[in-house]
């Protein structure tokens, strides 16, 4: 359990009478990158909610770092090592590539709270080197209204990493991204977690993806674990296949 | 017996209020537009009340009825009207331009209204059937009264049953519950945008009938009707019918007690009431939660 | 996005003579328009304020005036009651506002658009009729009346002058604050409010944060109010003096921070001519709104190509 950087006990959540998340209990040891999958409507977006505090839980608890967090803040968590990135695109449209994340940076630091201070002139040097290590330079000066969905998402994640987590919970991070895109993302993000460390928790129907790059994997369905597992070990199980007979074979 | 009659002041604050808040919330819940100038059209509504009896030729009996009916219907046609001219235009827009129209309307209603009937207020006359005092359970009060709150009970009935056991009515709450589905059924929401719009400012039209005899015809109302439904509307959960039936029952309560207590500030009691739903249920007691 | 530098020399230079006929103008012009001027000035503060909820955070306030009103009464009672200078007076008005706004906003930024601007719009007229009822007080409609500046800025253009560099001041240190951090964080709330969560701001904080601010702005404006007339009403915190200065931020444009200056200007030179022509300056108002709306929401300003720079 202590070198557990995150872990549930007895999730739940419902809607209306339908429980999205059903007594889920996990833990992800520190430095994993662990695989959620699942058909649609399986519960994990909504597993990734109750964990940072979007949601809140029915029933259960949630630890970080040995701490119990549950209904902790969104905001909280982002300032103590957690950060996530979303689905649908979540970047500040109405500001550059530079600013979005040089505020990010900001309000890691604590320093936004500051109303005299000039903004522009503020951690160059740190929003210049991630922008750089995401592949995003080129871009900086850029609305992020005006990017391609690739670089958006390239920018979501970066807005994630300049929250220092300890843990990161990423979702669907390739989705929507064409074929010849995804790849060096995804070798990308492989990349930065390895470098820094950081405990990874993604979501993905990739396959290929999700069977390439994760340590471990958990499976999802009707709001449930069904099953946990190497890569191995869930290819060759039995129930998960009949889960996803017909659905996420491909990529 | 004064808290009977505080009680029966209460229920017809509690009329009025419902009739309104129950408007702005129809044309919130399924236009997704907060409608300033619902207060305006409530103003409208009590200077009908003070001209429509001059052109039925003074108080017969008839006069009363023929305004009840006729002057609500008056203001909804005027209501569809600004929905399809204006409205229709700021659907979906970004709030800050959906407020600018209806903050105008607020200021062209009032001139309007100054032009054709001048600055200083209007009183109305009360109804000839109801110019007595009735009295119920040992408590005596004016006849009227005992007519608004009857009124605004049938009301809410219609209301009730129009919004939850018509077919009409299922189409405009599956419109207030998920925008995009609604559309993806095919559903004409132009016709039912215009149709909730002008219920809306029927019901505000009948409040502002009903009220006139007891609060004249003013100007000023254009604002204070607004904001009465707005703190209803608060208390009682935007969007949510039921909520604002609570909830004006509860204030109009509040209030006619609350001038018992402190009689030149009841209002403090009212937005007490207010921040104590605000602190504990946020969205409103029949609001719909977040989270 | 940098304005080119032959654009930001003619800004400059726009800028710089736009200040030496504003240091001029009791020379160049009959009192009557410093005093209308010193008049405008004021109401520039006042919706420069509000912009800073409106443009900034995102956050649509029509209760305003609730706090334009409380500075300006809370130094027109100190110097009433007890006497107090003027330089304190006007120090109070800024806290007392700021705290107003401290008790009102704990409640506004618990609930978000609708349910926010219905909010603002009850708290105000709740201040209103606290001011209008509390007679023993404030004097009720009678006004807070007979409260004079210090002796040597009675003179209209004295007091100009002093008017001018305290809200000249306030537009310095509003301009610094849109490019803060914390100006950047609004701005994000504004954008998206999820992203901001996420990447650390408390939202809630940061909205009342803007809120306190704002409110405290506005209560330096009632300060210079209440002695630029001599006393205050209690429809300086009446809804339509709200909307006045909504309809000026929108005018000029809330996405711009001179927005306010050319809109509340343009408004207070509209209110001066207009009445001469017809009484019903209201209509004309709406069917100004209405135009602005339907044309041009973005304002006034959105029509300059891009000589203010970018957004605020």
């Amino acid at each position: 359990m202590t070198a557990e950087i995150l872990a549930t006990s007895k999730l739940s959540r419902s809607f209306g009478g339908v429980r999205a998340v059903n007594d889920v209990s996990l833990g992800v040891p520190k430095g994993q990158l662990r695989a959620i999958i699942g058909p649609n409507g399986a519960g994990k977006t909504t597993l990734f909610n109750l964990l940072t505090g979007q949601l809140r839980c029915d029933a259960g608890r949630i630890f970080f770092r040995g701490a119990d967090i549950t209904g902790r803040p969104p905001h909280y968590l982002c300032r103590n090592g957690l950060a996530r990135t979303f689905q649908i695109n979540s970047v500040f449209l109405s500001a550059t590539v530079f600013e979005n994340v040089q505020l990010a940076l900001l309000a890691h630091r604590g320093k936004t709270w500051n109303p005299l201070a000039v903004a522009r002139r503020l951690m160059l040097r740190e929003t210049e080197a991630l922008l750089e290590r995401l592949g995003l330079a080129d871009e900086a000066d850029k609305l992020a209204g005006t990017l391609s969905y690739g670089d958006r998402r390239r920018l979501e994640v970066a807005l994630a990493l300049a929250c220092e987590p300890e843990l990161l919970l990423l979702d669907e991070p390739t989705s929507g991204m064409s074929v010849s895109e995804k790849p060096a993302l995804v070798q990308l993000i492989q990349e930065i977690v390895k470098e820094k460390g950081v405990t990874t928790v993604l979501i993905e129907h990739d396959m290929d993806v999700v069977f390439s790059v994760s340590d471990r994997i958990t499976v999802m369905h009707q709001g449930a674990v069904i099953a946990e597992g190497t890569p191995d070990e869930i290819q060759a199980n039995a129930r998960v296949q009949e889960v996803y007979l017909g659905e996420e074979r491909h990529a | 017996m004064l808290i009977g009659l505080q009680v029966v002041s209460g229920l017809v604050s509690a009329s009025i209020l419902f009739l309104l808040a129950a408007g702005l919330s129809l044309i919130f819940g399924v236009c997704r537009v907060l409608n300033i100038a619902h207060g305006a059209f409530f103003m409208l509504a009590t200077y009908l009340a003070y001209q429509l009896p001059f052109l039925f030729g003074g108080d017969s009996a008839l006069t009363f009825w023929l305004v009840l009916l006729l002057g609500p219907l008056v203001l909804a046609a005027l209501g569809a009207m600004v929905e399809v001219t204006l409205f229709r235009r700021i659907y979906g827009a970004d709030i800050l331009v959906q407020l600018l129209p209806t903050i105008a309307l607020i200021f062209i209603f009032g001139d309007v209204v100054r032009f054709i009937w001048g600055l200083p207020s209007k009183t109305v006359a009360s109804p000839e059937q109801f110019t007595g005092a009735i009295s119920l359970m040992g408590v005596a009060f004016p006849s009227y009264y005992g007519f608004i709150v009857v009124a605004g009970a049938v009301i809410a009935i219609g209301l009730w049953a129009l919004v939850y056991r018509t077919r009409w009515g299922i189409l405009i709450r599956a419109i207030a519950q998920d925008r995009e589905m609604s559309a993806s059924l095919g559903i004409n929401e132009t016709a039912i945008y215009t149709g909730v719009f002008a219920i809306a400012v029927w019901l505000a039209g009948v409040a502002g009938v009903l009220s006139a005899p007891i609060t004249g015809a003013a100007r000023e109302l254009d604002v204070e009707a607004v904001i009465d439904a707005f703190v209803v509307v608060v208390v009682g959960g935007l969007g949510s019918i039921p909520g604002s039936l609570l909830a004006a029952l509860l204030i109009g309560m509040v209030r006619s007690f609350g001038i018992l207590v402190i009689p030149q500030f009841a209002m403090a009691f009212v937005f007490g009431l207010m921040a104590l739903v605000l602190i504990l249920r946020p969205t409103g007691l029949l609001g719909r939660k977040e989270r | 996005m940098e304005v080119t530098g032959g654009r930001r020399r003619i800004g400059y230079a726009a800028l710089i003579l736009l200040l030496a006929f504003l240091a001029l103008l009791p020379r160049l012009v009959p009192l009557v328009v410093v005093v209308q001027a010193t008049d405008v000035l004021i109401f520039v503060l006042f919706s420069l304020s509000l912009n800073l909820l409106i443009g900034y955070a995102g956050m649509l306030s029509l209760g305003h005036a609730a706090f334009f009103a409380v500075g300006g009464y809370a130094t027109g009672l100190l110097v009433k009651y007890l006497g107090t200078a003027m330089p304190l007076a006007l120090v109070a008005g800024p806290i007392a506002a700021g705290l107003a706004a401290l008790v009102i906003g704990f409640f506004c930024v618990r609930l978000s658009h609708a349910y926010f601007i219905m909010l603002t719009v009850a708290f105000g007229q709740l201040i209103y009729t606290v001011i209008w009822k509390w007679r023993e007080l404030t004097g009720g409609d009678d006004g807070l009346i007979g409260i004079m500046p210090a002796p040597a800025l009675v003179p209209s253009s004295a007091y100009y002058y002093f008017v001018l560099g305290v809200v000249l001041a306030a537009i310095v240190v509003l301009h610094r604050v849109g490019q803060s951090p914390f100006g950047r964080a609004l701005r994000a709330i504004k954008d998206h409010p999820r992203r901001a969560e996420f990447i650390g701001i408390h939202v809630r904080r940061y909205q009342l944060g803007a809120f306190v601010l704002a409110g405290s702005f506005a209560g330096i404006a009632g300060g210079l109010q209440v002695f630029f007339h001599r006393g205050m009403f209690p429809n300086a915190a009446h809804w339509l003096t709200s909307a006045d200065a909504f309809t000026a931020v929108v005018l000029g444009g809330a996405g711009y921070f001179a927005g306010p200056i050319v809109g509340a200007t343009l408004f207070k030179g509209l209110a001066i001519a207009v009445p001469r022509v017809t009484e019903y300056w209201f209509f004309f108002l709406g069917v100004a709104i209405l135009l602005v709306a339907l044309g041009r929401p973005q304002g006034l300003m959105s029509l300059l190509p891009r000589a203010g720079g970018r957004k605020p």
